[in-house]
């Protein structure tokens, strides 16, 4: 277990430098930061000024280097536009992100368990039919569309609940929503198919022909199997929620840190992009390494191999 | 259940979801009151009383007035930083206008006016300027705004350490400071290396801070932590949520009637809209023309729109030979209908463009380039214009208002007269690259600021000037505005500044298109708010209407 740690931690440090390197170059291919931050009379020797101030007219490998060198120190830069160091302003919209990904995690699961279960369960029936075809819809619908809608129907017209922002427990229920209904959709006919494959297993068989409660056997025997696959689908969706939920955040004026990513992007905040990029391939990386162990606590074959 | 046919219902019922949205009422309906009138008519020479029924779609009145209100302002974007110093955005001005005082400010009209300045001299052949600030005014620390905060404010922007850390405040290079000294308690002096006729507009981005504040915190913390001595004092800030304000009570300009105002952040157009909608924003920005009806909806709000000092035009790559000839550019100006723009595009607004300055300074009589594409055509055959040149349009991508779609119909339109034009939009941090570098195709669209003053706007075509991407250059032109800026009054500025537009309208630039209008939507209870020309909103003396 420790040797497979080990190697799942040597794994990721070479992810995250891959990732690094890629982030680095890719956002200087798309142009200049410095002509992003100057209005329209600015002389090319005002211009020329500040990129020689902010060290942009360094080689880009010295660059590289120089960000890298500090990353490791755990100094991930200030940000050029906000001239905050960048893991602040990562940290200080984290809590806005959590709270979203985790309500949109717990709607999720709360819809899409049960009514997964319940599909299994009546396999071929109308309730599995409606259910199925309401997943479907669920991953078909475009995020923006379904967040203006949900927005239009119950806050402008109904006025149950916030436009916009954050700002109390009300104002997390839409984007909640907008953000859980494709994973919901997935998560149900995920645990559908793994309730199915599980629920004719041999093992089932023999406790049902042992006498035992279609209860006892469901929530004891199958669920915990059927849920596996769904454990680590849920870990990758939390890993992607929590990378910033961009166009959710958009429509609701979230602030979290999708946002900060979109707007360093349109500004140019090459380290802020930068350092935002290097902490959500961390968090993707660890909820992944997590999701494995939590495999192996889950299936003891696994352990044992 | 037969599944397919279950799968089809249920898509249907998702179709109509939105069309139930979009028949159900959008909010409360626009009022119409109903009433009867007696009147007295004529009828074969005998008066007779006859009743009429008269339908009245009554003025917006304000709401009831509240005590300290609190007023919510909703931008597309989150000021970057609340240091004055580092960086210049419409949005970031907006909030700092509240906060901070100016020497100079832009009245309602855009003229140049005296704010904390008492009087002024300008001596020693323009290089010298002397103000004598007014006495009282202090910060909200209680510090008072002297000579020495102005050098101070000054002095800031030259600190090299400040700068390789991110500070880019250019008004030492705007103004051609040469120093700054104090020459008593509330006097100071500014020396320049030359005559600044704009001196007075550039003072009105100088946004005074105080010393003893900033000289005891960090460059980080300068960025969230301001110290003012505007009508409003800082309380709190909330990234891409929200700025909070109160009432400064012991502000010069007098104690405002707002309580409390709120700049919030909210990316999408339709989002701020339904804020104004629901009551939980007084003032939005960047309506789009298509929306104008939802707000005429709403009885509670309505639109407040200005042509702005945004130039949207079409540049042409003067360094390809093809665009050389004055009478090619003439001639792409020729075959522009604005009108069908407008109509099409823009709900009918936007007046087109006859030259690069604001209007009050251009010559007298000259009038826009008329829509004649057979004069295009001819121009083009006089010229030898190789009409099956493929030629390259760039347009930003959602950077001004329709620059997609304005593009699309200015590359039509000149196809129609037989040239071979292709719109390729860009990404606009792609795009500025471009143009930084003077790399451009041979068409690009793009909007220039304006500070309203004609000396100012000569600027953007600078051979120097980074926004002219096109590389034009025009002896007559240059010739002009160095004569403009060597006066100081404005009645000869103006002269000149008309001659060397008159330069850039027959050796055209660019294709003129129109100033970007601003459209906000606004809350009745700001009653007698105006948009203004350059995109700023400053609430700090508003008064309510009862």
């Amino acid at each position: 277990m420790l040797a497979y740690i080990i190697r799942r931690l040597f794994q990721a440090i070479v992810v995250l430098i891959g990732v690094s390197i890629i982030s680095f170059f890719i956002m200087f291919l798309t142009g200049d930061p410095v002509s992003a931050m100057v209005s329209d009379d600015w002389t090319h020797e005002m211009i020329e000024d500040l990129r020689e101030g902010m060290g942009f007219n360094r080689p880009l490998h010295i660059q590289y280097l120089d960000f890298l060198s500090k990353a490791v120190r755990g100094d991930l830069g200030v940000s050029i536009r906000q001239h905050q160091p960048n893991i602040t302003l990562i940290m200080n919209r984290m809590p806005a992100t959590v709270e979203l990904a985790g309500a949109a995690l717990l709607f999720s699961l709360l819809i899409s368990i049960p009514i997964g279960i319940l599909s299994a369960l009546k396999r071929g029936s109308w309730q599995d039919n409606i259910i199925m075809v309401v997943a479907l819809l669920g991953q078909s619908t475009p995020v923006f569309w379904l967040g203006i809608m949900l927005m239009l129907i119950f806050s402008v017209h109904f006025r149950l609940t916030p436009v916009s922002g954050r700002d109390g427990w009300e104002s997390l229920i839409l984007p909640a929503i907008t953000l859980g209904a494709f994973s919901t959709a997935r998560n149900a006919r995920m645990m559908r198919s793994t309730m199915i494959e599980v629920l004719s297993q041999d093992y089932i068989r023999t406790a049902r022909s042992k006498g035992l409660k279609e209860s006892a056997i469901l929530y004891i025997h199958a669920l915990r199997n059927a849920l596996i696959p769904v454990v680590t689908l849920v870990g990758l969706q939390l890993g992607m929620l929590l990378g910033g939920a961009v166009i959710t955040e958009q429509i609701f004026a979230w602030p979290g840190v999708g946002r900060l990513i979109v707007n360093a992007i349109y500004g140019k905040d090459i380290p802020l992009v930068q350092a935002s990029i290097m902490v959500i391939a961390a968090i993707f990386v660890f909820i992944n390494l997590m999701v494995d162990i939590l495999y192996t606590v889950l299936d003891p074959r696994i352990r044992l191999k | 259940m037969n599944i397919k046919w279950f799968s089809l219902g249920m898509v249907i019922l998702m179709l109509l979801v939105p069309l139930l949205t979009a028949c159900s009422p959008q909010g409360p309906q626009q009022v119409i009151v109903t009433y009867t009138v007696l009147e007295t008519i004529m009828v074969e020479g005998t008066p007779q009383v006859v009743e009429r029924i008269v339908e009245v779609t009554p003025t917006p009145m304000p709401p009831a007035p509240v005590e300290d209100p609190t007023i919510i302002v909703i931008q597309g974007v989150d000021p970057a930083s609340l240091d004055p110093h580092v960086g210049e955005s419409g949005p970031k001005i907006n909030v700092l206008i509240h906060m901070f005082d100016t020497l100079f400010d832009v009245a309602d009209d855009m003229e140049i006016v005296p704010s904390i300045v008492e009087s002024w001299e300008v001596l020693n052949d323009n290089l010298t300027w002397k103000f004598k600030l007014k006495e009282g005014i202090k910060f909200w620390n209680g510090q008072p705004l002297d000579a020495n905060a102005v050098k101070f404010t000054i002095d800031r922007t030259m600190d090299q350490d400040l700068i390789a850390k991110g500070l880019n405040d250019p008004f030492v290079s705007r103004v051609q400071l040469e120093s700054v000294e104090v020459q008593d308690e509330y006097t100071v002096v500014i020396h320049t290396k030359t005559p600044q006729p704009l001196m007075g507009l550039r003072l009105t981005y100088l946004f005074i801070m105080e010393p003893t504040h900033y000289q005891s915190i960090s460059f980080e913390d300068a960025s969230i932590n301001p110290m003012g001595s505007g009508a409003f004092k800082f309380v709190s800030w909330t990234r891409d949520d929200n700025v909070t304000m109160e009432r400064n009570p012991d502000w010069w300009g007098g104690q405002s009637q707002i309580g409390k105002l709120i700049f919030r952040s909210v990316p999408e157009a339709s989002v701020r809209l339904s804020e104004l909608e629901t009551g939980n924003a007084d003032l939005v920005t960047d309506v789009i023309p298509e929306d104008m009806a939802r707000v005429s909806l709403m009885p509670h709000a309505h639109i407040s729109w200005v042509e702005g000092g945004r130039r949207i035009f079409v540049g042409f790559d003067t360094t390809k030979e093809h665009f050389q000839d004055p009478r090619v550019r003439q001639a792409f100006n020729y075959a522009i209908n604005w009108s069908e723009i407008s109509e099409g595009l823009l709900g009918g607004m936007g007046n087109k463009r006859l030259i690069s300055v604001p209007a009050a300074w251009t010559p007298v009589g000259l009038e826009a380039y008329p829509y004649d594409p057979e004069k295009a055509k001819s121009l083009l055959e006089e010229a030898g214009f190789p009409m099956d040149k493929k030629l390259i349009l760039n347009t930003p991508i959602a950077r001004y208002l329709k620059d997609v779609e304005i593009a699309q119909v200015v590359a039509a339109q000149l196809n129609e007269i037989g040239l071979n034009v292709e719109v390729v939009p860009l990404e606009w941090s792609v795009m500025s690259n471009n143009i930084s570098q003077r790399t451009v195709e041979d068409l690009f669209l793009l909007g220039l600021g304006s500070r309203f003053n004609g000396l100012q706007d000569l600027d953007s075509l600078r051979p120097d000037a980074t926004f002219n991407a096109g590389s034009w250059v025009n002896q007559d032109y240059l010739d002009a505005r160095l004569k403009a800026n060597s006066f100081m009054d404005i009645e000869n500025q103006k002269v000149w500044v008309a001659e060397a537009a008159l330069a850039g309208y027959y050796d055209p630039p660019w294709i003129f298109l129109y100033n970007q209008i601003s459209l906000y939507g606004v809350s009745n209870r700001l009653l007698g708010w105006q948009a203004r020309p350059d995109e700023r909103i400053n609430l700090s003396a508003f008064e309510f209407r009862q």
